[in-house]
This record gives C-alpha cells, sequence and structure tokens, in this order.
C-alpha cells in the first residue's frame, strides 16, 4: 500500500486548500445571485 | 481486495469527479427532473444549495481522516473511534437504506423500456438490473469508474441534444428567450424562492440548510460515495475531483432542469397531452366506461391549447402586454384543474392506475418529437445513467457487506481471494435485493423525490454518528449507539406524522444524534475517562 505523502497535511498545504474552499464559497454566492436574477428577469 | 473495492487507489481527479458525478446523477436525475420543473417549475435546484458546502467539509475533515487510517468503508472509521456495534449498526442503516435506493435506480429505465416497448415491467427491471450486475462483478471498482467516464460522455451530449432540439421544434417565430419568457409567466423559471415555510420543500433556506445536511452526510458517510473519492491517488487528488464536483453540480443541475421550463413554452405550440403516460390514459378509455367524460376533457384542452398558443404568440410580439401575462397564468391554473380532473377520472375508470405523470413528461416529449436516431441516442442516456449509478451502489453495497460485517463479524480469517469472491457473489445478491425493490417502485410519485426522502430518514442518523465521532470528542461508544437509536424512531415517527418537509429530517435526526449522545455520555456511569484522538 503506498503510504501517505507527508505533504499532506502541512500548514502551507491547509492554506493552500483553504483558498479554494473560499473559492468554491464565492461561486456558490455568484450562482445564487445569477440564479435570483434569472427568476426575475422575464417577468 | 484493494484493487477490486477501491481500484488499487490510483484514480486521476477527473476520474473522482466524473465518478462523484455520474454516481449521483441516476436515470431518475435525466427523467424526473425535467419533469419536476414542467410541473413545479425550476426551483429544484435549490436543493443542491447546499452541495458545495458539503463537499468543501468532506474534503477538509472526512476524506484526510479516512485516506490517512488507510480505510476500505467510512464504517471503519466508527470501530476505531467507537467500538465495533457502532461500526455495525451504521453499516447496517446503509446497507438497509442504499439497498432499496439502489431498487429505485434500477426501475427508472425499466419503466421507460416498459412504455416505449410495451414490455413486461417486471421482465424489464430484470433485463435491466442483470446487465449492470454483469459488468459490476467482473470488473469491480476500476470498472464501475472506467464505464462511468464514458457513460457521462453520452449523458452529456444526449441531453444537450434534448434541450437544443426543444427550442428547435418550436415555431420559426420563437426564439430561445421567447420561450424563457413564456415559461417565466406560467412561473416555470423560479430558480430561487425565499419564503420560509417547515413544510416547503424547496426553498433557498431548505436547500442550503437542508440540503447541506443531506449532502454532507450522501457524500461524507454513504459508502457509494465514499468509496468513489477514496480511491484517487492521492488526499490532493480526492479533493480536487471533489471541489469540481461542487463547483459544476448547480450549473449542470440548473441546465436539466431548463429542459423542463422550455418544455412548457414547447406546449404552447403543439398540443399538451390530456396525461403524459398514455398507456395508463389509453387503458382507462379502452375500458368504455365515461366516453362522454373523457371527451368533455379533451375536448376543454384542445380549447386550452389555443388559447396558450394565441396569448404566447400576443406576448411574444408585444413583451409589456400586461392582459396575455395575466391570461397565460390564468390559462396555467385552468390546464391544472384539467389536469387534475383527468387524474380523479383516471382514478375512477381504473382504481390501480398510477395518477403520477411526472416521470412521462420528458420522455413523452422525447417519443414523441425527436427523430429516430435521437430517440435512440436518449434511450442510451437513461441507460447509462442508471448504469453508472447501480453500479456504485452494488459495489459500495458488497464492499460494505464483506468489510464491516462479513469479514469483521462472520469469517475473519479468510484469505484475499475469498474475501474478493464474496464480495462478487454479494455484489450478484445485493442486484437480486435491488431488483426486488424495482418490483414495488411503480407505486412511488416522483421518484426523485423518493429517493431522496428514503435516503432523508437514514442519512441524519448516520451523519450524527461521524459528526459525534469527529467533533464531539467526550461521546463514548456506549451513548452514541443508544442515541442513534432514539433518533432513527424519532425521524421515522417525523416523518409518518407529517410534521416537517423531508429536507428537515436530515438536520432533526444529525442534531438529534449529537444532542441525545452528549446527554447520555453525562447521564452514563464514566468507565473510561479518555478522550478519543482519532
Amino acid at each position: 500500500m503506498k503510504p501517505l505523502s507527508p505533504e499532506e497535511d502541512t500548514p502551507e498545504i491547509s492554506r493552500k486548500w483553504r483558498k479554494y474552499y473560499i473559492g468554491l464559497i464565492i461561486w456558490l454566492g455568484i450562482l445564487i445571485v445569477l440564479l435570483f436574477g434569472f427568476s426575475r428577469l422575464f417577468l | 481486495m484493494e484493487g477490486y473495492i477501491l481500484g488499487d487507489r490510483s484514480l486521476p481527479w477527473y476520474h473522482v469527479m466524473f465518478s462523484v458525478i455520474t454516481t449521483q446523477a441516476s436515470a431518475i436525475t435525466f427523467i424526473s427532473a425535467p419533469g419536476q420543473a414542467y410541473t413545479d417549475g425550476m426551483r429544484f435546484v435549490q436543493f443542491y444549495f447546499g452541495m458545495p458546502l458539503a463537499l468543501i467539509v468532506v474534503s477538509a475533515y472526512f476524506l484526510p481522516k479516512f485516506k490517512r487510517l488507510n480505510i476500505f468503508t467510512a464504517y471503519q472509521y466508527l470501530e476505531q473511534r467507537f467500538d465495533v456495534k457502532t461500526r455495525a449498526l451504521t453499516a447496517s442503516l446503509f446497507l438497509l437504506q442504499r439497498g432499496m435506493s439502489a431498487g429505485l435506480t434500477i426501475y427508472a429505465p425499466a419503466l421507460i423500456l416498459s412504455t416505449l416497448l410495451g414490455w413486461n415491467i417486471y421482465l424489464t427491471n430484470l433485463l435491466m438490473g442483470g446487465l449492470v450486475i454483469i459488468y459490476t462483478v467482473a470488473g469491480g471498482t476500476k470498472a464501475v469508474s472506467y464505464t462511468q467516464m464514458q457513460q457521462m460522455f453520452v449523458i452529456t451530449l444526449g441531453m444537450a441534444i434534448a434541450g437544443f432540439m426543444v427550442v428547435n421544434l418550436l415555431p420559426d417565430e420563437i426564439g430561445f428567450w421567447d420561450a424563457l419568457k413564456i415559461s417565466a409567466q406560467t412561473g416555470n423559471l423560479n430558480t430561487i424562492t425565499t419564503d420560509f415555510n417547515f413544510n416547503d420543500k424547496y426553498n433557498i433556506w431548505s436547500g442550503l440548510i437542508g440540503g447541506f445536511f443531506l449532502a454532507l452526510s450522501y457524500f461524507g458517510t454513504d459508502q457509494s460515495q465514499v468509496g468513489r473519492y477514496l480511491s484517487g491517488k492521492s488526499i490532493s487528488v480526492s479533493r480536487r475531483g471533489l471541489l469540481l464536483t461542487g463547483a459544476v453540480k448547480i450549473p449542470m443541475q440548473f441546465l436539466i432542469l431548463l429542459i423542463g421550463a422550455l418544455l412548457v413554452s414547447f406546449y404552447h405550440f403543439h398540443p399538451t397531452p390530456l396525461f403524459f403516460n398514455e398507456a395508463a390514459l389509453e387503458k382507462a378509455k379502452n375500458t368504455g366506461k365515461y366516453t362522454h367524460e373523457w371527451q368533455q376533457l379533451e375536448n376543454r384542452q384542445e380549447t386550452l391549447d389555443k388559447f396558450k398558443q394565441q396569448q404566447a404568440r400576443i406576448l411574444i410580439s408585444n413583451p409589456e402586454n400586461q392582459n396575455a401575462k395575466i391570461q397565460l397564468k390564468a390559462l396555467k391554473i385552468a390546464e391544472k384543474n384539467v389536469h387534475q380532473q383527468t387524474k380523479d377520472l383516471l382514478k375512477k375508470t381504473t382504481p390501480t392506475a398510477d395518477t403520477q405523470d411526472t416521470n412521462y413528461i420528458f420522455l413523452n416529449y422525447v417519443i414523441h418529437y425527436l427523430p429516430e436516431g435521437l430517440i435512440g441516442l436518449l434511450i442510451s442516456v437513461i441507460f447509462c445513467a442508471s448504469w453508472s449509478s447501480t453500479a456504485a451502489e452494488l459495489n459500495a453495497l458488497s464492499s460494505t457487506s464483506v468489510i464491516d460485517l462479513y469479514k469483521r463479524l462472520l469469517h475473519t480469517q479468510g484469505t484475499e481471494g475469498h474475501y474478493v469472491n464474496t464480495s462478487k457473489w454479494l455484489t450478484v445478491l445485493w442486484g437480486a435485493v435491488a431488483i426486488g425493490v424495482a418490483m414495488f417502485a411503480n407505486a412511488l410519485g416522483s421518484m426523485i423525490e423518493a429517493v431522496n426522502i428514503l435516503g432523508s430518514l437514514f442519512y441524519g442518523t448516520i451523519l450524527g454518528i461521524f459528526l459525534t465521532a469527529f467533533f464531539l470528542k467526550l461521546v463514548q461508544a456506549r451513548a452514541v449507539f443508544i442515541a442513534a437509536i432514539i433518533t432513527e424512531v424519532i425521524v421515522i415517527l417525523c416523518y409518518l406524522s407529517d410534521v416537517l418537509a423531508f429536507l428537515w429530517l436530515n438536520l432533526v435526526g444529525c442534531l438529534l444524534v449529537m444532542a441525545i449522545s452528549l446527554a447520555i455520555q453525562f447521564i452514563l456511569p464514566k468507565k473510561n475517562p479518555a478522550v478519543s484522538r482519532i
């Protein structure tokens, strides 16, 4: 079995992934705003 | 075992992503979702709002813990944190829930075949389920993941063409934006609904909160998904696959629902069927009963169709015409009345008839309006989607049965080969159970809802056990075990008494397990004060 690479758990790696997590939350926010606009656009 | 159950933990991120997406999006997604958008509007998309948030939590907390322990199934973690009893209980709840919903994923395409070709539904269930079992048994996880990539390609192509054709088959002077304008007037573009109501199934709040807990439970604790991302090469690879799934799922679901919303406009320019399950309608008419009433309903629908087309054209020629907007809304209400009366008459004529036709709306359009080659392509889409989900489900059911119950409790000293063979046999057995469930699925309403309701009954409890394991370090095995059983009884009672919309059951179940286990932990005599570090 391949041992887990040690770099997976370093604080740098955690910080790197935190950026992606925040990016995904922002993306969700953008989608909700767009969908809100879409639901009102043609009324 | 490692190779058969987790594909040697060697898959790249795009395999993880496609595998996670296609496991979740079964044939039910593609058959029911457009129908759901046609009848109830696009607000179903809100159901997925909690998913990206849940995938962040899974990537940050669940995935590293599972990967670090090098486990095969999520439930193995629970033994290390609690005890074998809690692991077996959680694995059994999963098997019960997933075994039943695997039946529904087989039933969906079987239903199409039986409607299209006039085959016996029971025989079709048997054929559909049997084919999935063969390749899942033969290839294990790798076969499932590789076929899912190809299946995703067919699904994307087929759905894109189906969507394009809805607009293409509108009259020449009606374009895509015009079709949207018409659907907006009938309320079908209601992608965001902000009214808060515990009994309302789909609004932004139930989607964000209830959907978050359902998705967290599904992606964090359901082996059919955990097995998908544990097969990734490393934590980073699996994370990338999961986060990209979170990014693409809502747009993908939006596009599928948009087909249903566009069908509303489509049926302003084409005759709307009185009832979309034409086989059931024909059967009722052929009894010779209530001939006059049937004729009356048909005449009313015909008149409505004429008015719908007329008002839609007025709106397109003058988008500010308020009267046309009001008329289109009123015509929709009138059409709903005719549809309800059709269902009532259907029930009166043939009491055993299924009065739900949501699942037939998309198929009815495909069969009647698409050219023959494309009908074939769309049928392949349904097959691919169903197989991709069912294969992952059977794979997970068999690996959980072998790893968490058989190998752990019944036969602890077997060889690798013995367990691989047992996995294969259990895949066949679970396939047979799923086919059995499919035989009884006909009585359920919208299939996509049925699957989610079934999930919500068990997911909250399972998630509560995992969150207790992760975050309530002082809670020990006995407390969480008792709490899980009490919670499951309460959740089922809540569902039966119709107190809450089903999405909230995930939240209630999860919070109850955590609260009750904490309370019990304080009441129980302290045997071992050590706090878990896992």
